[in-house]
């Protein structure tokens, strides 16, 4: 049953990540635009084709650089046929090899950097393609294992496809403060990388725009539909995540429990059937044992026998290597047949014990947990949704909660991020306030307690590990304050 | 999450248990709140030394609803005897995100459980009494004596002064000359067991030390002798602190009494010899069969003086001492050098015993130095033969 609820969580949140996708697809994220360079090519292949380019240069002014050497060392000085040949071998056959033009030496670093320039271009928007993969691969991971991890990275992948082209962008509008005025071609060579890479922006305008002034409007906008959904998938992970850690064990303890019974009825049961064969065969082993003892192993004899002293440790050591191995056997038979016989007793005396045992009735049910989940679930996201529309548009509140006259509430510096942040503190500060009122409260109820129950060592001393410190300490302590008096 | 408002107990199959007996324990957990737990972790303490699992398990973590009550149990099984606590219970509150936890120890929840020496032996003897082996021995015993008692004994032939209430009238008419019956009149004997109870004793692996052997042995001599109505008292000591009496009694119920008195004892404190003799001649001077067990490692005169202090009482006293050597090396897999310490100490040990045994000679006490294989037929044979003997009353 609970496996069921588990599963049907499982599945309604996989369908709530599709979802998000779609917003984020249709609304926010255009994928076109980092799927297919400017030339129509696909990104992955111009990103590898320009990768093979600038290894390609590479290697070819090498290899010039290192023939013009050798031609220089061998051929005594500038001989103009040499590097005739050189050129000519090099532009008309290398060249071709790696398929590039036929480049002089000295373009070979240029050809270098503007490679780099597409290397880099096709490098941001293939790092789109990289993020879509992970949030798809980790959110089916997450789908099988309930780990939040997963889902955390599906999502921080998302928000990192809007958060990249909005860190280019505001680059590059930031560098337009400093280096607008000069033409694009005097501008530093990675300035015009930053320019060419936020050329392709593939977010939506819509993202800029949220309606504020509406509460059903601002639900509704692709952004905050898209942060609320974020947030549901990422709640109803950790629910997931939630109702399998307190179920895991205790459905893990039935298994384990119920097998744990059905072998031990199943043994107990062909030890009973078979327990005159196992006691003849103990026997048997142990008259053998018996023989030897008569052999001079009695103990009255280790007496008598005082030339044999020495041997008689080893000669014990020896037999009681051998009783070790029948014991075992006759004790673990006799064993698991008592405990068997215990154990119909018991289940026989007490009706709950098997389920206490079990603990199969203490598991959590599921009933309890879909309606515990639900009210959380409906409480937070509530409160997550109203505190958003107040920090985003503080009027109402500002207005009508706190009733600020009309000249602060209708003035423009309302809107200032500065008072957005006025308000925004107080709300960032609840939690970390509320959770050092809690410390506080625990750690005063402690003491209190402590105060109040003057016995907890007592309890303490009685678990065992406790009392073996205590006890160690005392005589180290006697030791070493007897080192002292006796070294004053 | 106010922790207050969980409620959990432990409830015990039973309070005295045998050892090597399994014992079924119960925890319930009760919130009587109105808010649910959405996570907690319930565990009970045992020591893994004394108890050991065997079926179950001592913890558990789920949540527990408003006015909602969960129980769990697992079976424990004594491994060692003697009187320990279990427990305390300690619970875990945490929330649904695992940000905050609250941990306590469950006040009160420290249970004190009696582990009795392990029925074992005492069941071999039961069974074997079944048999009726134990009541085919009455006839050798001399301890019975003839006269007007109710057992009967058996016949002869008449000769004159006997009573002729006496006469067998079937059986002198089958033999044709006067056959009396004889019946035998009871005799208790009293048997003292003085067990030494000093942290000697307790050498070894925990299970099987020369103390718990010790009270094995003291168990089985009292099933035994209170199976031939004899009284029973034990005597356990070791210094001034730990001398305990419990008085000699016969019947049922006295068995019991004697596995409360002996299950509560601890090896502890050194071995004063003199003083625990002292102690015990001043308690108790009616002439009985004593048992001494005892390692006997004390000053052997001290031993010797403190023995003789039995004598004016006309005891008859058997010395069992348990070698220490032999139950001490407890594992099978010793190294070289150990195996060569092992019998170093087995050869010092051995001169002191033997040593003792010279000083008691005289005094016409034996001693029976027993290893953990033989320590009980020692024990039991022993009483055997001073019964056979008509020793001690």
């Amino acid at each position: 049953m609970v496996r069921g609820y588990l599963l049907s969580l499982k599945i309604i949140n996989l369908a709530i990540f599709a979802w998000l996708y779609i917003i984020f697809l249709t609304s926010i994220f255009d994928f076109n635009t980092v799927v297919l360079t400017a030339d129509n090519e696909f990104v992955i292949f111009a990103f590898l084709g320009a990768l093979k380019n600038v290894f390609s240069y590479l290697i070819y002014g090498l290899f010039f650089l290192i023939a013009y050497g050798l031609a220089f060392i061998f051929g005594g000085g500038v001989n103009s046929f040499t590097f005739d040949f050189i050129e000519g071998f090099f532009q008309g056959y290398l060249s071709k090899w790696f398929s590039i033009p036929q480049p002089e030496l000295e373009n070979i670093p240029n050809l270098i950097l503007s490679e780099f320039g597409v290397l880099f271009n096709d490098f941001y928007l293939f790092i789109f393609q990289i993020l879509f993969i992970i949030s798809i691969f980790y959110a089916i991971k997450g789908f099988f294992k309930s780990d939040p991890k997963n889902s955390f990275v599906a999502i921080g992948s998302i928000v990192l496809m809007i958060i990249i082209p909005l860190m280019v962008v505001g680059l590059r509008d930031m560098l337009n403060l400093f280096l607008g005025s000069l033409p694009p071609a005097s501008r530093p060579e990675f300035v015009q990388y930053i320019y060419q890479m936020a050329s392709t922006n593939p977010l939506d305008d819509s993202l800029k725009q949220i309606p504020i002034d509406n509460f059903f409007q601002f639900i509704a906008s692709p952004v905050i539909l898209f942060a609320i959904i974020s947030y549901i998938y990422l709640e109803l992970t950790f629910q997931i995540n939630y109702a399998d850690t307190v179920t895991k064990p205790s459905l893990e303890r039935n298994e384990r429990l119920e097998a744990q019974l059905n072998i031990l009825a199943r043994e107990s049961h062909f030890i009973t059937a078979n327990i005159d064969k196992i006691k003849t065969e103990a026997k048997e082993k142990m008259k053998e044992i018996e023989e030897e003892q008569q052999e001079g192993l009695v103990v009255g004899k280790f007496f008598a026998k005082t030339g044999r002293r020495f041997s008689y440790v080893k000669e014990m050591i020896e037999r009681k290597k051998l009783e070790e191995e029948e014991k075992k056997l006759v004790t673990a038979a006799s064993k698991t047949r008592r405990l068997g016989r215990y154990i119909d007793r018991l289940f026989r005396e007490d009706s709950e014990a098997r389920d206490t045992l079990t603990a199969s009735s203490s598991a959590p049910r599921s009933r309890n947990l879909a309606t515990s989940t639900l009210f959380n679930f409906i409480y937070r996201l509530g409160l997550l949704m109203i505190i958003s529309f107040i920090i985003i548009h503080p009027y109402w509140f500002l207005a009508t909660i706190i009733q600020l006259p009309e000249a602060i509430t209708e003035s423009v510096a309302i809107f200032s991020p500065e008072v957005i942040i006025i308000l925004l503190l107080p709300i960032m500060l609840i939690f970390p306030v509320i959770s050092k009122l809690i410390s506080f409260i625990k750690h005063r109820n402690l003491i209190i307690r402590l105060q109040q129950e003057g016995r907890i060592k007592e309890l303490l001393i009685s678990v065992g590990d406790y009392v073996i410190k205590e006890e160690l300490k005392a005589p180290l302590e006697e030791e070493a304050e007897g080192v002292v008096i006796e070294s004053t | 999450m106010n922790i207050e408002e969980l409620r959990v107990h432990r409830e015990l199959e039973k309070e005295k248990v045998f050892k090597d007996d399994f014992v079924h324990i119960k925890v319930v957990i009760e919130n009587i709140g109105r808010n649910s737990f959405d996570f907690i972790e319930i565990r009970d303490n045992y020591n893994p030394q004394l108890f050991r699992l065997i079926l179950g398990e001592n913890f558990i973590s789920t949540r527990i609803g408003p006015k909602d009550i969960i129980k769990f149990s697992y079976v424990l099984e004594p491994k060692v005897r003697g009187e320990y606590a279990l427990g305390p219970l300690s619970i875990i509150v945490k929330d649904r995100l695992g940000f905050n936890s609250v941990e306590r120890i469950v006040p009160d929840s420290v249970t004190d459980i009696l582990i009795y020496p392990p029925y074992e032996d005492i069941k071999r003897i039961e069974i074997l009494g079944s048999k009726r082996s134990l009541q085919l021995n009455y006839g050798v015993q001399r301890s019975k004596q003839k006269g007007l008692g109710s057992e009967f004994y058996g016949m002869r032939k008449y000769v004159f002064g006997d009573q002729f209430r006496l006469i067998d009238w079937k059986a002198s008419a089958r033999s044709q000359t006067l056959i009396v019956k004889e019946y035998e009149s009871e005799r208790d004997v009293t048997v003292m067991i003085i067990v030494d109870s000093s942290d000697t004793m307790a050498g070894g692996a925990i299970e099987n030390t020369k103390f718990e052997y010790a009270i094995r042995a003291c168990m089985l001599l009292t099933k035994v002798a209170l199976t031939r109505r004899d009284n029973v008292g034990i005597f356990t000591f070791s210094d001034k602190k730990n001398l305990k009496f419990l008085k000699p009694n016969k019947g049922e119920d006295h068995f019991y009494q004697v596995l409360d008195f002996v299950a509560r004892i601890k090896p502890q404190g050194k071995c004063k010899f003199n003083e625990a003799m002292d102690n015990f001649t001043k308690r108790f001077q009616k002439r009985s069969l004593v048992f001494i067990l005892s390692d006997l490692e004390a000053n052997p005169k001290d031993i010797t003086q403190a023995i003789k202090k039995l004598v004016p009482f006309n005891h008859t006293i058997i010395v069992i001492n348990p070698f220490s050597p032999w139950f001490e090396i407890h594992e099978i897999d010793l190294s070289s050098t150990d195996k060569a310490l092992a019998e170093a100490i087995s050869e010092e040990m051995l001169e002191h015993i033997l040593s003792i045994r010279q000083n008691l000679r005289n005094l016409g006490i034996n001693i029976i130095t027993c290893g953990p294989d033989d320590m009980m037929n020692q024990v039991l044979s022993n009483y055997m033969e001073a019964k056979k003997k008509g020793k001690a009353y």
